[in-house]
């Protein structure tokens, strides 16, 4: 076998192939990078998209301390000794993020919540959550990406915008693409784009379904009562703003495809009804099960938020919102999600891990975040308004550039990253598993109940 | 006995050890040395509440506990009075006895109650009633009265309950109901009812209805004249004589499930 790594000393340039790129859930496995050594940053991106050019050709090496403590400069066993402590001294710590991380480093941090009896929360929770709640009503009609470029003749997205949010869904998985039962590409799919509004996405549809603001799952269920046979109802372009006609010939479509997939967004699971509006969906994909081949995926953002779910769900028996204070898992979105758990004012510790909370969250759960009440601990790549408002704050490498590891792309295929270039940070799996093995120390010192006796 | 709240607690405390089955077995001594778990710590019942005798046979609870979560909870027999605020998962699994609170209440009311009642006079969160995620079926039994407002998922996955709001209730009232009943007095959310399989979710406000249900006719169900009365005589919601003998229009739905459910909607 062949390495894919080149070096050419001349110009100290690396050319790395099939790198994969971590910006978004399609994590693209085909990138060309050029590496300048001696510069340490990414010259060449081929193949990636514009988000993934900006993630790739955008990185540097920061000239910041690696570890800090209220923005003093401190060593990296200082400053877990310090989370550490801050962690085992909380009465109800909450740990987020994970998203922006490798599996390997996700894995560490289950035992840590479990030693501490806190909560684990990921970043699902304000996009695709209540995906991850729906799967759990009415299950999830599953499937790989490259099932979909080989055989889906009907792809519809609903409540998403690929075009500038995944750019190479279209081309590299879902609408171009030419595949085994697939043989002109674009020519033998029907697209239907529904959204609330034209978008770049809806010029690649071959139906553009515009449907009223608040009004998704009512469609849905028009569609579903459709499929079970349930006439139309007259007043549907009142209620929905499609046409009758649209909506009938949409569900012929449906139910006469050889094998059809739905991809949605949170246009679907962020607006009024949420976990419904995703079970609606998904149970809509399997009621068509009964005429067809028919699958719903949830259109991930983040690179490795899918491995953030399937690393936390093997773990503890939940994708996210899973409390231990009690030493088993619980799971209740709403009670132990992490914008609750801190608007309400609960939280006493917060490790933020690959995530930005005080930029994003809403101003209470951030009063919170920056009081007295809560110690905050930021374990992030980059500096951010979460890691400079941290108490304990540490610098790690970015995974798929600086570190290798394992993600999972958005239809739950695991998948290797090629790092580019060295960093002189240390990576989250470093940081978290000094972290997990001084926590669990800790622990046993403290007689804690539900310390892990030893590492799995 | 008698607990009074003297220092509210930080973070979430877990109380479910406060029910009568437990506590009134015990003197005040060693009431106060029950256990309770405050965030991941156990400590004593003492440490939060103050403990006395009650001239009433009953459970009395004082002070603002919207941070106390699980009162009441696997509670057979018995009956709780709550002063103040109370915190979710109130008669969590209860299957027997009273609780009744004076004050407003969390979310999560009375998940998989089998039997009894609850009566809180505030009001309520969301998904009171409701079945647990990844649960199909939630409260199999009892009864559940709220005077005030209440919001999103009541009574999700219910069967053979009985609830009475006086105020408000936010979206996807009844969603998935297996049977029971649910009546409210006050303005309904949007998708009241989505995919129900029977049971009866009766509404005096007018509401949007979804398009999977249809609509058999208009008349007036004499077990309703029998309900209103008993409103009438055990709670304090007050409302208008002309519904005890109105007509109500009835839905049926909801046709994506069995389409044996129906929905009684006051006709003004």
């Amino acid at each position: 076998m062949s390495s894919a790594i080149k070096d050419n000393s001349i110009v100290n340039e690396k050319i790395i192939e099939d790198a994969t790129c971590t910006f978004c859930g399609c994590c693209c496995d085909d990138i060309t990078l050029t590496v300048d050594l001696d510069k340490k940053v990414i010259t060449k991106a081929k193949d990636a998209c514009v988000l993934g050019k900006a993630w790739f050709l955008n990185h540097v090496i920061e000239d910041k301390p690696i570890a800090r403590i209220d923005g003093k400069e401190v060593t990296l066993d200082e400053a877990i000794e310090e989370a550490a402590q801050n962690l085992i001294d909380a009465k109800f710590p909450i740990v987020y993020g994970l998203s922006d991380t490798i599996c390997e480093a996700q894995r560490q941090v289950v035992p840590i919540v479990d030693d501490i009896g806190g909560t684990i929360d990921t970043t699902t929770s304000v996009c695709h959550g209540p995906s991850g709640m729906a799967f759990q009503g009415v299950g999830e009609p599953s499937m790989t990406l490259g099932e979909v470029k080989n055989r889906a003749d009907f792809v519809m997205y609903w409540g998403g915008n690929p075009a500038e949010a995944h750019p190479r869904h279209f081309s590299r998985y879902a609408v171009t693409p030419k595949g085994m039962f697939i043989p002109n590409g674009k020519d033998d799919r029907t697209v239907v784009i529904v959204d609330v509004r034209q978008t770049k996405t809806a010029g690649v549809a071959d139906i553009f379904v515009q449907v009223k603001p608040g009004k998704d799952f009512e469609l849905l269920w028009i569609l579903r009562g459709a499929v079970k046979g349930i006439e139309v109802p007259e007043n549907v372009e009142e209620i929905t703003g499609v046409s009758r006609e649209l909506v009938i010939d949409l569900v012929n479509k449906m139910k006469n495809c050889k094998y059809g997939v739905i991809f949605f967004g949170m246009g679907l699971t962020m607006t009024r009804g949420r976990h419904f509006n995703s079970g609606a969906l998904m149970a809509l994909a399997t009621d068509l099960n009964e005429f067809t081949h028919f699958v719903a995926k949830p259109a991930r953002g983040h690179g490795n938020v899918t491995g953030a779910d399937n690393v936390v769900s093997w773990q503890t028996g939940y994708p996210f919102g899973v409390n231990f204070s009690r030493g088993y898992p619980r799971f209740n979105p709403g009670e132990f999600t992490t914008v609750d758990t801190l608007t309400r004012g609960e939280a006493d510790a917060a490790m933020i891990i690959a995530s930005d909370p005080v930029a994003n969250f809403p101003k209470p759960a951030i009063d919170h975040l920056k009081s007295d009440k809560c110690k905050l601990i930021s374990i992030d790549t980059k500096q951010t308004p979460t890691s400079e408002a941290a108490h304990v704050s540490i610098q790690t490498s970015t995974y798929g550039i600086n570190t290798g590891g394992t993600v999972y792309r958005m239809d739950d295929v695991p998948i290797s990253l090629r790092p580019a270039f060295d960093s002189p940070f240390p990576g989250d799996l470093e940081v978290l598993t000094k972290l997990r093995k001084r926590v669990n120390k800790l622990a046993k010192e403290k007689n804690r109940p539900y310390a892990t006796s030893k590492y799995i | 006995m008698k607990l009074k709240l003297h220092t509210q607690p930080e973070v979430p405390l877990e109380a479910e050890s406060i029910t009568p089955d437990v506590l009134n077995k015990l003197k005040p001594k060693e009431v106060e040395k029950v256990k309770l778990f405050h965030g991941n710590r156990e400590v004593n019942l003492g440490d939060f509440f103050n403990v006395s005798k009650s001239k009433l046979d009953l459970l009395e609870v004082e002070g603002d506990m919207f941070k106390i979560k699980y009162i009441g909870a696997n509670m057979s027999s018995g009956e709780i009075l709550i002063n103040g605020n109370i915190g979710p998962h109130l008669g969590s699994a209860m299957t027997g006895g009273f609780i009744k609170v004076n004050g407003d209440a969390g979310d999560w009311i009375a998940p998989e109650m089998s039997g009894g009642r609850i009566h809180i006079t505030g009001n309520g969160g969301h998904c009171i009633a409701s079945a647990y995620r990844g649960a199909s079926t939630g409260v199999s039994g009892g009864e559940i009265i709220i005077e005030g407002n209440v919001k999103n998922e009541l009574g999700h996955g219910m069967s053979n309950a009985t609830i009475i709001v006086g105020g408000m209730c936010g979206d996807f009232t009844g969603v998935n109901l297996n049977s029971g009943t649910i009546l409210t007095f006050g303005e309904m959310g949007i998708r009241t009812g989505a995919g129900m399989k029977r049971g009866t979710i009766i509404c005096m406000d007018n509401l949007e209805i979804l398009p999977t249900f249809s609509y058999d006719c208009l008349y007036s169900p004499i077990y309703l004249k029998l309900f209103f009365r008993y409103i009438r005589d055990k709670t304090k919601i007050k409302f208008d004589e002309k519904f005890i003998d109105g007509k109500f229009h009835r839905w049926s739905g909801d046709a994506i499930e069995m389409n044996r459910g129906e929905l009684l909607v006051f006709s003004a």
